[in-house]
């Protein structure tokens, strides 16, 4: 068929685009900055499954984040050093905490969803928190080490380098954006978006849509969890912020940012999230209000987030276009 | 009705309370296999309420529902569903925010056992899905809206795409709530053919109000009042009916 084949070359093209900008993202930016906007843009991808696909609002997602920070971390502080099987552990704790606190929320929607995901956030904040031999409290956990990949042939892989960690931030980014993107497109995809849309009518097609919910609920955390390792190993501390309901708001407001309608758009949000974040906290103390009043100029004038202000420019460049005919 | 008349979907004794309002009062029907059966009934008779009780989008407070003489009261709605029960809405609820294709692929994918834990396979795809999408678009003569935002559409083919769906959803029993509400007098026509089409190939109950369509087409109508069962016949028996009468055309 001629048009799947025009689909799969323009694929291609923004596939090549986005590896390239991620290649050249340390170049503009310092390195580190450039792994966090990476970091964050996994985390909100994967919210932004729940979010603009499933239209669940889940403001607990730090949670999970959370999860797979400390998981890994402390099996990487206490001396071991294997880092695919750090990273398993990271997506595991993520997703069993999000099949818990799935199966106990995804039966109620709207406000009371929010409230709930809301609650079990505060109650593992509180759990981390407390259980300071394991977690160091409120110090955070300290003396992650990044873990090594051992390749046959090859040898180690370390990633002390800063721009070692990035590229390996870099392929992770990239597996979970196309693996997100694929599922977005897929019938489960579709699935989720119909419920999401109406949620009565898709059960009556004959779809257990809670079940469905929860599987994306659970998706969606253990890719949270996997970010979240990153970010231990990224500072070699999990600080107890990261799993503060604080962090599951940003990562709300960077999907809302940047827009629901593709994974793009959650990215874009992440890396202006934190690139306002280091702008405004230079400038003033208070700076979060300052971050508070660029959500709310975001949501009144641009509903659709950054993706809709390209559509309208684009729009109205074709409009003049038309004009001057 | 002879005793090679099979009933296919049947409710006894069913009862729902909404606060201290009982809306369906211990209501006994039965649908034959392959008839159309209207309900007709002024505002407030729990018609709608019946379907929802019958689909199970609610769940009745008393009474039993058997669907092909086995007990279905406490299953799922989408279960109920899988075991060929599809039903539209009389509020449109078509996915505004997709193509007329993907909603109707959307439930001809589940008609084909279509599993939705595929995550890296296209939508839109799978041959017999798409070939039943296309039956159910062509049926109603929404081919040529295809590739449209769903949302675009008029409200008159939005009525027909939701017929479309339920229809792709390759039900044995079809439960039409209101189908030609709000339709000008060319789209009632429309539907009313298509509606005619589908008889015995379906058994179909249907929620009308439209006197013309309910008695032009109807095998059996049974009239409700109130939660129960005020009347129940052919089309000429109830329109020769006293009590259906003062009930809803108001003597």
């Amino acid at each position: 068929m001629p048009k799947g084949g025009a689909l799969a070359a323009a694929d291609i093209v923004r596939a090549a685009a986005m590896v390239a900008a991620v290649a050249a993202l340390p170049l503009v930016i310092p390195v580190n900055i450039a792994t966090e906007v990476l970091i964050y843009g996994i985390f909100a991808m994967a919210t932004n499954l729940l979010v603009g696909t499933a239209g669940l609002y889940s403001f607990g997602q730090a949670a999970f984040f959370g999860a797979g920070g400390y998981v890994a971390g402390y099996f990487l502080a206490q001396g071991f050093v294997s880092l695919p099987l750090a990273l398993l552990l990271a997506g595991a704790g993520g997703g069993v905490l999000a099949a818990l606190i799935g199966a106990l929320s995804i039966r109620r929607t709207g406000i009371y969803f929010m409230m709930l995901t809301f609650a079990f956030n505060q109650l593992v904040f509180y759990v981390i928190y407390s259980w300071q031999s394991v977690t160091g409290g409120e110090d955070g956990l300290a003396g992650i080490r990044r873990g090594t990949i051992e390749l046959p042939f090859l040898g180690t892989l370390k990633f002390d380098d800063n721009r070692a960690f990035y590229a390996l931030a870099a392929v992770l980014f990239l597996v979970s954006m196309a693996i997100l993107i694929r599922m977005t497109r897929s019938p489960f995809g579709l699935v989720l978006d119909a419920a999401r849309q109406n949620a009565r009518r898709t059960t009556s097609l004959g779809y257990s849509v809670h079940a469905l919910q929860l599987a994306a609920f659970v998706i969606a955390g253990v890719i949270s969890g996997i970010a979240g390792a990153l970010f231990g190993m990224l500072y070699r501390i999990m600080p107890i912020d990261a799993v503060h309901w604080t962090g599951s708001a940003y990562v709300v407001f960077m999907v809302l940012i940047g827009g629901q309608r593709s994974m793009l758009g959650p990215v874009l949000g992440a890396a202006i999230f934190i690139w306002l974040q280091g702008l405004f906290s230079l400038v003033w103390t208070r700076w979060p209000l300052l971050l508070g009043l660029f959500v709310i100029v975001v949501m009144i004038y641009l509903p659709g987030g950054l993706l809709d202000l390209f559509a309208r420019v684009s729009a109205w460049r074709s409009r003049l276009r038309e004009q001057r005919r | 009705m002879t005793s090679q008349d099979h009933i296919v979907l049947a409710a006894d004794g069913l009862s729902k309370r909404f606060g201290g309002n009982t809306v369906v009062d211990r209501l006994s029907i039965s649908f034959v296999n392959g008839r159309l059966h209207s309900i007709l009934g002024p505002n407030g008779a729990g018609k709608t309420t019946l379907f929802n009780l019958l689909t199970k989008d609610i769940s009745p407070d008393g009474g039993t529902i058997r669907l092909d003489g086995s007990d279905v009261t406490r299953l799922s709605p989408d279960r109920i569903a899988r075991r060929g029960v599809a039903r539209s809405y009389q509020i449109s609820s078509v996915y505004l925010d997709m193509s007329v294709r993907d909603n109707i692929w959307v439930a001809a994918y589940r008609a084909h056992g279509g599993n939705p834990l595929v995550f890296w396979r296209k939508a839109g795809g799978y041959s017999e899905a798409r070939a039943l999408a296309d039956a159910c678009l062509e049926r109603l003569d929404l081919t040529c809206f295809a590739d449209t935002a769903t949302k675009e559409l008029s409200y008159g083919d939005q009525r027909l795409l939701e017929i479309a769906v339920t229809l792709a959803a390759a039900p044995r029993i079809i439960l039409l709530d209101e189908p030609t509400a709000g339709l000008s007098r060319k789209e009632t026509e429309r539907v009313k053919q298509v509606i005619a089409t589908l008889k015995g190939a379906f058994s179909i109950i249907m929620i009308e109000h439209n006197m013309g369509v309910v008695m032009d087409i109807s095998d059996e109508i049974t009239v409700m009042n109130r939660g129960t069962v005020l009347a129940h016949g052919g089309p000429d028996d109830i329109r020769g009916n006293k009590s259906v009468q003062e009930a809803y055309f108001g003597s």
